[in-house]
């Protein structure tokens, strides 16, 4: 076994050229396939991170639309038990108008309680100016809200709801979503402000939004706490169920990117199988001999693997760097005007090792077919041939 | 003497379809210690013959004994083992390992034995180094070295397990008169040192001359086998 | 009378190549009648030459030694030719030719040489063609001399293979031959299983077998 490792080093170093021919080949396949799999699974993670990061992925609210979830205490006592749980928020939204002066827009005022709401939503790092509201009657407006009624922090601006009756908000506070739609039609307020404007009893919320540890699971876990809650009158909706189009989307980059990985690694281990099957038979002789010299089936089989195992270490921790390489400078020469990358990168190690131990094991997996020929051979072919 | 290799009505029949009969039912005995030159034109079955005592090379019918076992009875392994212990091969291309030095090719036999190399293996292996006069050339690697030098290393390895039988086909076939002459000296020094037994197929007039028996082959058959008394 | 003293003395001219020593002393036994050209051929010559420089032992002394020496031991045999014709006029004459030689590439014809004045002496009408003849010549010799005996000297046992095969070549050339064939030399004698592959009909060792030849073939 060592001998035949020694056997196979030797081999391999006295055909310099040939060896690092192959170590190239298996070590670009497999930079290709790391940075391949370490580029999607940034951009889905990048993708992902924008469409649920500060959303939530489960809310609980009334069957009928507009009407208000009655003693929510009992369905967050009954969902917190869940332990997937991350954040909970209720909110009271509801629809009202804003007027200045003569202006009247429609705008959907959300109330909550922002030191849960904050878990989901990341206020803080939307405000562009000012502060949460603090007081009852303190309000944050959505940045193109504020452009397009020319206002600004300190002013004061009626609320008036689809009853009628005014309230007054105090604007502390300019924030930006990211989504010029809830830019333009979002007034953010404490949870009682909007329970004012809304006419609901203190017992009622409109909603119940949550985040849980796997985004993923989100429709399972719905459908789990409505069972648990088991009442008509509320339903469970979760991002994936909103969001199919772009599931899909993300199903399809993954099952691609896989592809592209597993034919990478199919060129990689063909790569290696053809170029050890060639050296079986330019070492044919070298093998003859050792077989007259007494060295067993075993051994001589032992050679090929231990070669195809050397390089695809080597290859592997080559291909390693390389990918590394690529990623690094992907991420430092293809960037937005921001200075920002382009393509946010996901560096995983587990993923890279995993690569590298594939590559490892693709390349003795490919070195055992030229085994198992070197096994063949007898010595009289060489002998004979001269 | 007891005999080493015995062959019993050995034959060997190349191709299927088209048959070829390269043995005929050979009855062979060699004693142990002995120095055995086989003669006979090209295409007589010669190299067949050897190949097949050396076990490279298997007899289509006929019993082998080497040293009282039966070859034909033995597995691969038992074989590989037997060829690694027992038997010395020198062929007339040299065959060494191009990518090892000359003096790891001569150690390559004791490694595929499974053994460490400690230093006493390592100064025997100089000995048979300087034996064949190559002390100087043992760390170039083979592929860099003469015929002659390449042969001389194909000898030392030959003995490094202290064999009991060696085969040489053609030793000297492609060297000058000056180094077949040494090669022969050096084995017949061996023959006398180790009473190795010899089995040497030969063209050469001056080396078929100074063996102890003579067998020519002809067209698959004994056809003479005359000994020194 | 052979004396031991005496012979030693000779082979000592021999080993310090003292050809003229030598010679006188061969001639003296010669003319004093002390022995016979047979015995000294035998008792003298061969056996100086094969405890010098013989084949069964180490080569002791170098090749060009062994060459000077058996040089002038053939100068010897040379020069006792006269003593040859005295001997073959007191036997009764054969009227039998034997072809005497060595085969090809084999040049210890010295023996062969020896055999020739043997077989003159034995009343033969001997042909000695010499060492390394080659098989086609000795073909051409033998429809030429139409020989009653063809004899060969084998020095090298390498040589008795080469033999072997010529006999069958011969037997194949000149089918129910008419001819015998003779061999010797030291191979010949030296050797195992020779008499039950070479297929000769005489095999000789010495003066008496050529006499007791004789015998048989008048």
């Amino acid at each position: 076994m060592k001998l035949s490792f020694r056997i196979a080093l030797r081999f391999l170093f006295s055909s310099k050229g040939q060896t690092l021919l192959i170590l190239l080949g298996i070590a670009i396949g497999i930079s290709v396939q790391i940075f391949i799999g370490s580029l999607i699974q940034g951009l889905q993670s990048s993708l992902l991170d924008a469409t649920i990061g500060s959303s939530p992925h489960i809310t609980i609210k009334a069957v009928e639309k507009n009407e208000p979830l009655n003693h929510p205490e009992t369905i967050i006592n009954t969902v917190k038990k869940d332990e997937q749980l991350v954040a909970l928020s209720s909110s009271i939204t509801t629809g009202a108008f804003l007027r200045v002066d003569d202006r009247t827009e429609q705008i959907l005022v959300r109330g909550f309680n922002y030191s849960d709401a904050n878990k989901i939503y990341k206020f803080n790092d939307k405000l562009i100016e000012g502060q949460l509201p603090l007081q009852e009657n303190d309000i944050i407006i959505g940045k193109a809200l504020a452009e397009s009624f020319k206002l600004k922090i300190g002013d004061e601006v009626d609320i008036q709801s689809v009853n009628g009756h005014i309230i007054k908000g105090n604007i502390t506070g300019l924030f930006d979503l990211k989504v010029a739609a809830i830019n333009e039609s979002w007034v953010l307020s404490s949870i009682d402000f909007s329970r004012q404007i809304s006419d609901y009893s203190a017992d009622q919320i409109s909603e119940i939004e949550m985040q849980v540890i796997e985004p993923f699971d989100a429709d399972l876990i719905a459908i789990e706490l409505s069972k648990l809650i088991n009442q008509n009158e509320i339903s469970t909706v979760d991002w994936k169920t909103e969001n199919q189009q772009l599931l899909s989307g993300l199903n399809g980059q993954s099952t691609s990117s896989l592809m592209i990985q597993v034919f990478v690694v199919i060129s990689v281990v063909l790569a290696i199988a053809s170029v050890l099957a060639i050296s079986v038979m330019q070492k044919s002789r070298q093998l003859g001999i050792l077989k007259a010299m007494g060295i067993n089936d075993t051994m001589a089989s032992y050679i090929f693997l231990s070669q195809g195992f050397i390089l695809g270490v080597i290859g592997a921790i080559l291909g390693i760097l390389f990918g590394l390489g690529l990623l690094y400078s992907f991420t430092t020469f293809a960037l937005n005007p921001d200075g920002t990358p382009v393509v946010p990168i996901l560096i995983n190690p587990g993923f890279i090792l995993l690569s590298g131990v594939i590559a490892m094991s693709a390349s003795t997996l490919a070195s055992l077919i030229p085994a198992l020929k070197s096994k063949k051979l007898s010595p009289m072919e060489v002998i004979k041939n001269g | 003497m007891a005999n080493l290799i015995e062959l019993n009505k050995v034959s060997k029949i190349y191709g299927t379809q088209v048959q070829t009969k390269v043995l005929h039912e050979i009855d062979l005995e060699i004693e142990e210690g002995s120095f055995n030159g086989i003669i006979g034109a090209s295409g007589s079955g010669k190299s067949t013959l050897l190949n097949i005592i050396g076990t490279l090379d298997q007899p289509t019918s006929g019993i082998i004994k080497i040293n009282n076992i039966e070859t034909h009875l033995m597995r691969n392994k038992a074989l590989a083992k037997l060829r690694n212990e027992t038997i010395g091969f020198v062929f007339q291309f040299h065959y060494l390992l191009p990518e090892f030095t000359a003096l790891e090719n001569v150690l390559m036999p004791y490694y595929i034995k499974g053994k460490k190399i400690d230093k006493h293996m390592n100064e025997r292996a100089q000995e048979l180094l300087e034996l064949v006069g190559l002390t100087k050339v043992m760390n170039n690697l083979a592929g860099n070295m003469s015929g002659g030098q390449q042969q001389r290393t194909a000898i030392a390895r030959a003995l490094i397990n202290n064999p009991k039988l060696i085969l040489a086909d053609e030793p000297t076939g492609n060297l000058d008169s000056e180094t077949t002459e040494q090669v022969y000296e050096l084995l017949r020094e061996i023959h006398r040192d180790y009473k190795t037994t010899f089995v040497i197929i030969t063209h050469d007039r001056r080396i078929a001359e100074k063996t102890d028996r003579i067998i020519e082959i002809k067209d698959g058959r004994i056809f003479s086998d005359f000994s020194k008394i | 009378m052979y004396q031991e003293e005496n012979y030693l003395e000779f082979k000592h001219a021999l080993k310090t190549f003292e050809k003229e020593k030598a010679y006188l002393h061969i001639k003296s036994l010669l003319d004093n009648q002390t022995l016979t050209i047979i015995e000294i051929y035998e008792l003298y010559l061969a056996k100086s030459l094969s405890e010098i420089a013989g084949n069964n032992l180490e080569q002791q002394i170098p090749i060009w030694q062994e060459h000077l020496i058996s040089n002038i031991v053939r100068s010897i045999v040379e020069l006792t030719y006269p003593y040859v014709l005295i001997e073959k006029g007191k036997t009764r004459a054969i009227k039998q030719s034997v072809v005497i030689l060595c085969l090809e590439e084999e040049y210890h014809d010295l023996g062969a040489r020896m055999v020739q004045d043997f077989f003159e002496i034995a009343g033969f009408t001997a042909y000695f063609i010499g060492a390394n003849t080659p098989d086609s010549e000795i073909e051409s010799a033998l429809q030429v001399l139409k020989p009653e005996i063809l004899c060969i000297s084998v020095t090298n046992y390498y040589h008795l293979s080469k033999l072997h095969k010529l006999l069958n070549h011969i037997n194949e050339l000149f089918p129910n031959h008419d001819f015998k064939i003779a061999v010797g030399g030291y191979a010949i004698q030296n050797s195992s299983k020779v008499e039950s592959q070479i297929q000769a009909d005489y095999y000789l060792k010495s003066f008496e077998d050529i006499t007791n030849l004789k015998e048989v073939l008048s």
